[in-house]
């Protein structure tokens, strides 16, 4: 499974019943709220084995499947 | 002595006219113009004809929201903050039970906010638009009217909270009560002209009103922070440290998130003065982190329903704690009486465990157009019958322990905290059962995953279709995680839904 995929799994099982696609408006729309968003961190940084820098959460990088995925380029590894 | 919040505002423009009362993003407002906006918006309240009635309000702008409620109370009315967020099917709910002759709004017609309302069943001549009300001239003679006939006892705001018949509850609170709390909350805390908030609830959760109150009464500026803030926490500390905040009072998941993250050695918050939190059990796990980098701060535990204006016990931190132990709820404040009660009505001995109650100023009216769930919850005193003497009965568990500190030991019923959320599994259940193929349902919630758990029969349920239809009735907070269909429920040995079964076969299998 490439990396859009797997994240786009994790996002649904968050944010169940939705459909999201990799270029779906996350934030504004409400689909994932400020206390989705850190067990979205959560499950990203377990799945991918590395650590999110804080610097990088910000509500404008998680606003697509798209977005998340470069998050999780840039995480380090555990 | 004061019979009405707006008097706070009063003496407050006498000192400082000019200074930012509230603020939100690049805006801000005056105690002065605060109290000129909101005395126009009275007047047209007023020449509405209303008195002692309900006005709505549908605010988009945060200043505009709080500018709105003031007006309300200047008029002789009461305020009922309305989440714009809502679903249109819960909203008309509200609508319903509450009937107003006025809806304040500052969307443009046709806006999403309006369009909101008349799919509630709001009619068009009752829905008021912020931008032309604040125009109104004054009427000086009118406002004197209103004031003189308004009495402490009069409502000064009702605030819906989740009802677990599936129709939320009006919480009906007085300005007596919203004073008795104000006066001991800035008291007790040295709530002053310096202090600086960064509010983080929404404006239809009570726990606001700790920062709207003591900043009319003290002269205090309160920063409203932007939702999408709290997405983004090193943007979060350093708003906070741009606005020099130093008093901040939230629910426990925003300081959690900013402990976990390290920002507190990375990017401490440097003017912090006070870190108060309530609405939901705060982990000493990351209490410890606050504390031990930023040592000097006074931390505060708070406790108490929308039922008892905002908070009745507080535990101010002084002495260690393990990661693991719990904090206690702490001791009454000041002119407020906590029973715990057990099961035969008689107050608990020693460390034995019942339910927290609450009797004093602090107490609301009951429930808005509904008396006799009024009565079940707010009930005689069960250690006399020598005079009416209301305590109300919290559905909360506590105990004392060695020091005669209160502690929480769990909920009576079904209500959870889910996130800062104060949430009836009942309504949840109720809104399920509404859906058609449902035939049975039971809505659990996984403390340790912090996840509502909702399950249903028969096995032939469309969990997408009921999904959806969940959306239109329940606010986005109260929507289950994770949804699961079965044959039929797990019965205990007297026949009852056996939740603890459910919750293992069907969510943790």
């Amino acid at each position: 499974m490439d990396k859009v995929e797997l994240v786009l799994k994790i996002v649904a099982q968050i944010c169940p019943f939705v459909q999201i696609g990799p270029e779906t408006e996350l934030i504004d729309s409400g689909i994932l709220t400020s206390v989705d968003l850190f067990d979205l961190i959560t499950e990203l940084e377990t799945e991918f084995d590395i650590r999110i820098d804080e610097q990088l959460i910000e509500a404008e990088n998680f606003a697509t499947v798209k977005k998340i995925v470069e998050v999780v380029l840039q995480g380090d590894d555990c | 002595m004061i019979k009405n919040v707006t008097e706070y505002l009063d003496k407050t423009v006498q000192i400082f006219p000019e200074k930012a009362a509230f603020c939100y993003e690049d805006k801000a407002i005056t105690f002065r113009v605060l109290r000129e906006q909101a005395r126009r918006i009275a007047t047209a309240i007023i020449s509405r004809g209303l008195f002692r009635k309900p006005v709505a309000v549908a605010a988009i702008g945060k200043l505009n929201a709080v500018i709105s409620f003031v007006a309300a109370a200047y008029s002789g009315n009461f305020y009922v903050p309305i989440d714009i967020e809502m679903p249109k099917m819960r909203l008309r709910k509200i609508l319903d039970a509450l009937n107003p002759e006025m809806i304040i709004t500052d969307d443009a017609a046709q806006g999403g906010v309006y369009e909101l309302l008349l799919q509630a069943g709001a009619s068009k001549e009752k829905i008021y638009f912020f931008q032309d009300l604040k125009n109104r001239e004054t009427d000086e003679a009118a406002l004197a009217k209103a004031e003189k006939r308004q009495i402490d006892t009069d409502l000064l705001y009702v605030l819906f909270t989740s009802g677990s018949t599936g129709i939320p509850k009006g919480v009906c609170v007085s300005h007596r009560a919203v004073i008795d709390y104000t006066e001991w909350y800035s008291e007790t805390f040295h709530i002053d002209s310096r202090t600086t908030y960064g509010a983080q609830t929404p404006l239809f959760f009570d726990m606001s009103i700790s920062e709207l109150y003591s900043t009319m009464k003290q002269g205090c500026t309160t920063v409203y922070i932007p939702k999408k803030m709290f997405m983004s926490p090193r943007k979060l500390v350093e708003l906070l440290n741009e606005k020099r905040v130093n008093t901040i009072f939230w629910v426990p998941f925003p300081l959690c998130t900013i402990a976990n993250l390290g920002l507190l050695e990375k990017c401490p918050p440097k003017y912090l003065e006070k870190v108060l939190f309530g609405g939901e059990a705060m982990p000493n796990k990351q209490l410890n982190i606050w504390r031990r980098a930023l040592p000097n701060v006074l931390y505060a535990n708070f406790f108490g329903p929308t039922e008892a204006a905002n908070f009745f016990a507080y535990y101010i931190v002084d002495r260690d704690f393990e990661d693991n132990e719990p904090l206690p709820i702490g001791t009454a404040c000041r002119n407020i009486d906590i029973l715990v009660l057990n099961e035969d009505g008689k107050p608990v001995e020693g460390r034995e465990v019942g339910e927290i109650c609450v009797r004093g100023s602090c107490l609301s009216h009951g429930y808005y157009g509904d008396m006799a769930m009024t009565d079940r919850a707010f009930i005689q005193n069960p250690l006399h019958s020598d005079y009416r003497d209301i305590i109300y009965k919290t559905g909360d568990l506590g105990c004392f322990n060695e020091r005669q500190e209160l502690c929480w030991n769990g909920r009576k019923n079904f209500q959870i905290k889910h996130k800062g959320y104060r949430i009836e599994l009942g309504e949840i259940e109720a809104a399920a059962a509404a859906f058609a193929e449902v035939s049975a349902c039971a809505a659990l919630y996984d403390q340790k995953q912090e996840k509502i758990c909702l399950a249903v029969a028969p096995e032939t349920v469309e969990l997408q279709k009921l999904y959806d239809y969940l959306r239109e009735e329940l606010p986005h907070y109260m929507l289950p995680g994770m949804i699961k269909a079965t044959a039929a429920f797990s019965v205990t040995a007297n026949g009852k839904t056996d939740r603890q079964a459910i919750m293992e076969e069907l969510f943790h299998g």
